[in-house]
């Protein structure tokens, strides 16, 4: 496994709520800062990287606010690779999608809400950055 | 330019009313009938005339400019005597509504439209607030509030004011003295010229302050520019909409985002809808729109090769850069946002969504993509030049729609800055703890933003908005080479005294003195803006925990400019300047050029 793979990892990994929430986090962060260090270069897929990092940054906080967060992080994920614009857009996209399907398991608990809001942002992200035969 | 009714477009109905009639109406009713309607509908032109004259909206601007003030007061008395000649003997049928074309319907008609004018006029303003110091002043509530009671739009108005009573008068004193006319009718009739002597003597003082201080034309069509105050409603692009539609729809984008900014601007408190997420969406649609502006302009460049504007190429290729370096000013902006949230509300933020709709609509306009939108995938193909700028009506439609884009931009930073200003003191601003050095050991996620970040996050939105200023700045000068409808926004900022040259970047004193100085070390400007940013905080902790004897007391100390008050980095922006001792009537955001 390469470093670009640990947050799909990790979200896959996660057992229980708690690690749930502390995997999305580490994504949402993790794909702020490869989208950020991809900003740059991204040509005209700059709207695309910025309005989908401000969703990244959006999904974190969102995060931040359930109960079940751990209060504690652990330490952060490495930083991302980078490489060519569109391969970030796609690596992005593809954390998103499966960030807003591994959300959808705190419905109907305490958590309920900020996950629903932090799925939205994960889903933005995925259709922002997603090829448009993948959305 | 907006699509809103304007001033000019009510008072030039009146105008041709009062033009001498190419095909007078036939069948003449009877001549008593018609001295009577005449008059009525002569005191009524007189009514709306003294309606302006009598004002409190330019009230103060007459006691205080010169010739102009002083013919302001001849011309009211004039037109006080001219409405209580016409006005000696009318019945109670005076108010039926005369027959169309004739002279009476004529001046009844331009009557009509001059009231409708003066309350398109007023819609910029709310009801009367009361203030210690002023008894009852207009509460503006639109950027043109201010241009309204300018001194150069009121020399304006009194000179179309003058204007329209001299129609009127030449029109009036063509109704003869009917054959066989009884007493009472000759007596009505002879009220009639009487009358018009006193609307000519209104004209003349007009004229006499016109020939110490002529009255610009450009002044005029800032008047006659001036749209009624509404709102206009939320429109998303068509798809394949023609490139004219849509320099119309960035336009209409544009401007209701300003309000929306106007109205976030002089809260010093904090809007919980300009939350984190709403200010990112913000930061981000900025620098979307940035580049999409950048895109246009880069376009329109070799279009504007034979445009027979020598220097406009050279002008584009300014504002494309300008346009660049703004960018990557916002870039800074949404990145700082990403060490750095605050409560969220769940409530939409409005002045979010427009600034989005801004990016959106400036996407629309800049490339082939008749579906553009900010998602990959979308055609990267640029919109050719020649759709933008092939025809002098397309050039200047698309100039006017990014300078409109420019001025929007520009006061999401202010508005920006405010806002986070306003979350640092209300102790809204957080920051993940993972972006905080290890020597704070705090067991939680999120904690209370240092200083030193929070200065940082305004520093970015000082830059923003300085490289924004640069954009906008360019475009004005490219939309008066060219002739953009857009040019009313530099009228409206000179009228107003708020050219550019006066809200350059680096207003604040400390940069100003800096600059002056020569200082062009980055470093160095970073610190004097945190400075001011902090000494901002400071001043507004300092009003928050009610220390009311302070604000007593700085009278002497704050600055007089009326301008420190509007700035919203000032702690007193929004507020009352007259509970400070300087400047007049309640503070709102800089309509810029």
């Amino acid at each position: 496994m390469n470093g670009d793979d640990q947050p799909q990892a990790l979200l896959a990994a996660a057992a229980d709520l708690p690690s749930l929430l502390a995997a999305a986090y580490e994504a949402f962060e993790y794909v702020l800062a490869e989208l950020r260090a991809g900003e740059d270069a991204a040509g005209s897929l700059l709207p695309a990287f910025v309005m989908a990092a401000a969703a990244a940054a959006d999904g974190r906080d969102a995060i931040i606010t359930a109960p079940s967060l751990p209060r504690a992080s652990g330490p952060p994920l490495p930083p991302p690779a980078g490489g060519p614009p569109h391969d970030i857009a796609d690596h992005a996209a593809a954390i998103g999608l499966l960030l807003e399907a591994r959300l959808a398991a705190a419905a109907g608990t305490a958590d309920q809400h900020p996950a629903r809001r932090a799925a939205g942002c994960a889903r933005r992200i995925h259709q922002l950055l997603a090829p448009a035969d993948d959305r | 330019m907006t699509g809103n009714a304007t001033f000019g477009e009510l008072w030039r109905l009146a105008a041709e009313q009062l033009r001498p009639p190419a095909d007078p109406v036939s069948g003449t009713p009877s001549a008593e009938h018609e001295v009577r309607a005449t008059a009525a509908a002569l005191h009524r032109m007189v009514t709306a005339l003294a309606g302006y004259l009598d004002d409190p909206l330019w009230q103060a601007q007459g006691r205080r400019f010169g010739p102009w003030g002083r013919a302001a007061a001849e011309a009211r008395r004039a037109v006080h005597h001219a409405e209580q000649i016409i006005g000696q003997g009318l019945s109670a049928d005076a108010t039926s509504k005369p027959r169309d074309g004739t002279l009476a319907g004529r001046l009844d008609a331009a009557a009509r439209s001059l009231t409708a004018a003066r309350d398109l006029l007023h819609t910029h303003f709310g009801p009367s607030a009361s203030t210690p110091d002023c008894a009852a002043a207009p509460a503006p509530r639109s950027d043109w509030a201010e241009v309204v009671t300018s001194g150069p739009v009121t020399r304006a108005l009194l000179a179309a004011v003058a204007a329209q009573a001299r129609d009127a008068a030449a029109q009036a004193l063509t109704l003869p003295l009917p054959a066989e006319a009884g007493k009472r009718v000759t007596a009505r009739w002879r009220r009639i010229p009487h009358a018009c002597t006193w609307l000519q003597a209104l004209d003349a003082a007009i004229q006499a302050a016109q020939l110490q201080e002529t009255v610009p034309d450009s002044d005029l069509r800032l008047l006659y520019a001036i749209p009624v105050h509404a709102v206009p409603g939320r429109q998303l692009p068509e798809d394949a909409a023609p490139p004219a539609a849509l320099s119309a729809g960035v336009v209409t984008a544009a401007d209701r985002a300003c309000r929306e900014v106007r109205d976030l601007g002089p809260q010093v408190r904090w809007t919980p809808d300009m939350n984190a997420a709403a200010l990112r969406r913000a930061a981000t649609a900025c620098v979307v729109t940035c580049f999409n502006c950048e895109v246009i302009f880069t376009s329109l460049t070799p279009a504007a090769a034979g445009s027979g504007y020598a220097e406009l190429p050279l002008l584009l290729d300014d504002a494309a850069a300008t346009a660049a370096a703004a960018r990557t000013q916002w870039l800074a902006v949404a990145r700082a946002w990403d060490q750095m949230t605050t409560e969220y509300s769940g409530y939409p933020s409005a002045a979010a969504t427009d600034i989005e709709d801004l990016a959106l609509w400036t996407g629309r306009l800049a490339y082939a993509d008749p579906s553009w939108t900010p998602a990959r995938g979308r055609s990267a193909s640029l919109r050719p030049g020649s759709e933008l700028g092939g025809s002098r009506a397309a050039m200047t439609g698309t100039v006017a729609a990014a300078h409109y884009a420019a001025r929007a931009v520009h006061r999401f930073a202010a508005a920006g800055h405010a806002q986070v200003l306003a979350a640092s003191t209300a102790r809204h601003l957080y920051i993940p703890t993972r972006y905080l050095p290890e020597s704070f050991n705090i067991p939680h996620r999120l904690a209370k933003a240092p200083a030193n970040h929070v200065d940082a996050l305004l520093g970015r939105y000082d830059g923003a908005g300085r490289a924004s200023r640069r954009v906008l700045d360019t475009v004005a000068g490219i939309a008066e080479l060219t002739g953009a409808p857009s040019q009313v926004l530099t009228a409206a900022a000179r009228a107003t005294g708020r050219s550019p040259a006066r809200t350059a970047p680096g207003s604040d004193l400390l940069l100003q003195i800096l600059q002056q100085m020569g200082v062009t070390d980055p470093a160095l400007l970073q610190r004097a803006a945190a400075l001011t940013s902090e000494t901002g905080r400071l001043l507004e902790e300092a009003r928050t925990q009610g220390a009311r004897r302070y604000a007593v007391n700085s009278r002497q100390l704050l600055p007089a400019r009326p301008g420190y008050y509007r700035d919203p980095r000032s702690p007193l922006a929004g507020r009352d300047p007259h509970r400070y001792g300087a400047g007049r009537g309640p503070a709102e955001p800089e309509l810029e050029a």
